[in-house]
């Protein structure tokens, strides 16, 4: 039988700590303990030391624009070891306002500094903040997902070369204009969904787990979980979107 | 333009006051921010043109929570002490609210005559309020994220803060609420309170974040919490922290007698929930540092103190009594409140847990992840025996939420209602007969209609 461990590092949660991320922690927890996978979790602030490599998952949550210059001084020593780690294949996932650390430029209301540059994209603050429902479908790890969570968005996202990481339902995705939803590499993905993802979406935590258990050469989950409660969570707020006013018009 | 707009003076306030009678006329009860909104449209500089309000006498007082019961307190202190004070006790926190407060009191010609001016401002509208009434004073009571959908990150308040702060203001801060006190950075004429620790105090488990230093961006460590993000800190980082005393604190507080210390002088106090302690420090520095009043005097004046709502508050249905809970959703500090005070109760109980979808705005929307940053264990090992999650499209979140602590998840029902009928068919078909509600406002004023009705009905 499979020996299976498997490494996440949660990066900086007590910077970038704005809507209940830890409940993502708890939900990757939860499915490696029900399927006997010995899931390591590494907490790294900002006075760490962290090699990406050392990894097979890797968690950044939301952050503030505000603390984009701190995170990406932090980040750019380690660059070259994040681009291998995209290129490897193995899930690099950010979410909510930390998607723009890794852009080109992030243009902010009064001024533009440099983002990573990791990826091939640039991020511009809007004047208003925009939250929302979001729901949108994706392909991961050859599953066909759909996502369901909440948005909170205080820039739009433009992608140059870069491909969306899913195909909105409902909700503002990277511009409210079109019906992209975040950036896609490989394996990695960056979404606007934040708070809690991985408890929302279970289908999502187990296929991010699998590609961990199989970049490791390790078997991934066989066994069938209902995610009741989950599926009910899903199709409740399915009905509530289907019902509610909006002004957005991008996915009708 | 402003010469323009000052002609428009008169007529805006003549406007403001024929609003504010006929208001008067048709519900004396009635706050309204109507004749300030209108005034506002003819001369939208008004408050800036009413006579004889001296920047000294003015007390802006902002923050994410206790910004209206700090309002309502200051200002019942000062009226105890023989002060005439003009606030917005009534009206909104914003222009409007102030606009209308001011065309009130003032005459026919836009002039006043009150020793002190207390006005709540919203944080978004804190630099439109001081464009036009550049105050002395500024009460912060705390900078926290909260409404999301609205505010987005907390340093999008914290700039519109940032943007009126300048040496010419008395600035008065929480030492215990990292935001907060950073404004100390932009100003040395700053005066801190503070609480000490007291019964309620509590610690959350290494698996919880913290939050950013607002100077470095490094992660802060609390040595303990008196509110959820609020406690005395230090960053592990630069050195940024609580000061060791600050300059009013709250101490020694007695919960079964209702007593505390503020700066060594003993008094009683009318509301016990985490925050209030907060507000009384508050006011004490304020009142003292802009009113000079001493310390006897401000604590003499909490004995007939009234608040808008309390911690929380009972009522009868059914042969049972329940224990109302009241929370800010897209907020962590109210519901953590909550959780930590149904968990000193050891007794056997059932908890009637409702988060609503958000409807601030359009698009309203289904957030639960506040919950996440909650610590739900004291509750869970209080002795909980049955929980209820109900609301509309929320409610399977808030069990997925308890379904991640240690708890038999058999004994959680999951109704997607609003309807007070289920609801109280609930409460009276559980075994248990210590209950509590969590919910917001809203929801607990449709149930205690309800409960109304059903009284009258049975009273024929």
């Amino acid at each position: 039988m499979d020996k299976k461990n498997i490494k996440l590092a949660w990066l900086f949660p007590s910077t970038l700590y704005l809507h209940g991320e830890r409940g993502n922690i708890l939900a990757f927890e939860k499915i490696a303990q029900n399927n006997d996978i010995n899931l390591t979790v590494d907490t790294i602030e900002l006075n760490n030391s962290f090699n990406p490599l050392d990894y097979d998952i890797i968690y950044m949550p939301a952050g503030e624009l505000v603390q984009a210059q701190s995170v990406i001084t932090k980040l750019e020593p380690v660059k070259k070891e994040l681009k291998q780690f995209i290129k490897e294949g193995r899930p690099l996932i950010v979410t909510g306002n930390s998607i723009t650390y890794f852009g080109k430029n992030i243009k902010r209301l009064d001024k533009t500094f440099q983002g990573l540059g990791i990826l091939d994209f640039e991020s511009i603050e809007n004047k208003e903040v925009y939250g929302d429902d979001i729901n949108f479908c994706t392909n991961y790890n050859q599953k066909d997902l759909e996502i369901l969570g909440n948005q909170i968005q205080m820039c739009d996202i433009k992608l140059n070369s870069e491909e969306p990481f899913g195909t909105l339902l409902y909700g503002y995705g990277n511009t409210g204009k079109d019906k992209n939803e975040g950036i896609r590499k490989n394996n990695s993905f960056f979404t606007n969904t934040l708070g809690p993802l991985f408890v929302l979406n279970p289908w999502l935590t187990q296929e991010v787990i699998n590609i961990a258990l199989e970049n490791n050469k390790l078997s991934a989950i066989q066994k069938q979980s209902e995610y009741k409660l989950e599926k009910q969570s899903f199709n409740s707020k399915k009905d509530y979107i289907k019902n509610k006013k909006t002004n957005l018009t991008n996915t009708k | 333009m402003e010469n323009k707009t000052s002609l428009r003076f008169p007529l805006a306030l003549t406007l403001a006051k024929g609003i504010n009678k006929l208001v008067n006329i048709i519900d004396p009860t009635r706050g309204t921010n109507l004749s300030g909104e209108k005034a506002l449209l003819i001369d939208p500089y008004m408050v800036s043109h009413f006579k004889n309000i001296d920047p000294s006498k003015v007390i802006l007082i902002t923050g994410t929570n206790g910004k209206s019961s700090s309002t309502n307190l200051i200002t019942h202190i000062l009226r105890e002490n023989g002060f005439k004070v003009i606030s917005n006790l009534e009206g909104a926190n914003l222009l409007s609210g102030i606009a209308t407060s001011l065309a009130k009191e003032s005459d026919l010609k836009g002039n006043t005559d009150a020793d002190f001016y207390v006005f709540e401002t919203d944080e978004r509208y804190l630099p439109l309020i001081y464009e036009q009434l550049p105050a002395k004073n500024l009460l912060v009571m705390n900078l926290q994220k909260d409404q999301v959908q609205r505010n987005g990150d907390p340093d999008f308040i914290y700039q519109k803060v940032k943007s009126v702060i300048n040496p010419e203001i008395k600035l008065f801060l929480n030492n215990e609420e990292p935001r907060s006190k950073s404004f100390e950075t932009d100003n040395t004429n700053v005066i801190y309170f503070g609480v000490e620790p007291h019964k309620e105090t509590f610690n959350k488990d290494e698996s919880f974040p913290t939050e950013a230093c607002p100077i470095c961006h490094h992660k802060l460590d609390f040595n303990y919490y008196n509110v959820d993000g609020v406690g005395q800190f230090e960053c592990t980082n630069c050195n940024f922290k609580s000061q060791p005393v600050p300059d009013y604190s709250i101490s020694d507080i007695d919960y079964e007698n209702k007593e505390l210390i503020v700066n060594g002088v003993k008094g009683s106090f009318p509301y016990d929930y985490p925050f209030m302690f907060y507000n009384y420090a508050a006011a004490a520095a304020v009142c003292k540092e802009v009113a000079g009043l001493s310390e006897k005097e401000i604590l003499n004046s909490f004995h007939n103190f009234e608040n808008i709502g309390g911690r929380f508050e009972t009522f009868e249905f059914g042969g049972k009594t329940i224990k109302y809970m009241r929370i800010k959703q897209e907020n962590p500090d109210t519901l953590q409140s909550a959780l930590n005070t149904i968990a000193q109760d050891k007794e056997q109980k059932a908890v009637f847990l409702g988060l609503y979808p958000i409807h601030d705005f359009t698009p309203g929307y289904t957030n639960s992840f506040y919950t996440y940053d909650c610590d739900f264990k004291p509750l869970i090992e209080s002795n909980v025996d049955y929980f209820y999650c109900f609301s509309p499209a929320v409610c399977y979140d808030t069990a997925l939420r308890i379904s991640y602590e240690d708890f038999d998840m058999e004994k959680v029902e999951i109704e997607e209602t609003e309807d007070p009928e289920k609801i109280f068919n609930k409460i009276i078909e559980t075994d248990n007969t210590n209950i509590y509600l969590i919910t917001w406002l809203h929801t607990f004023e449709d149930l205690k209609k309800y409960v109304k009705s059903k009284q009258e009905e049975s009273n024929g």
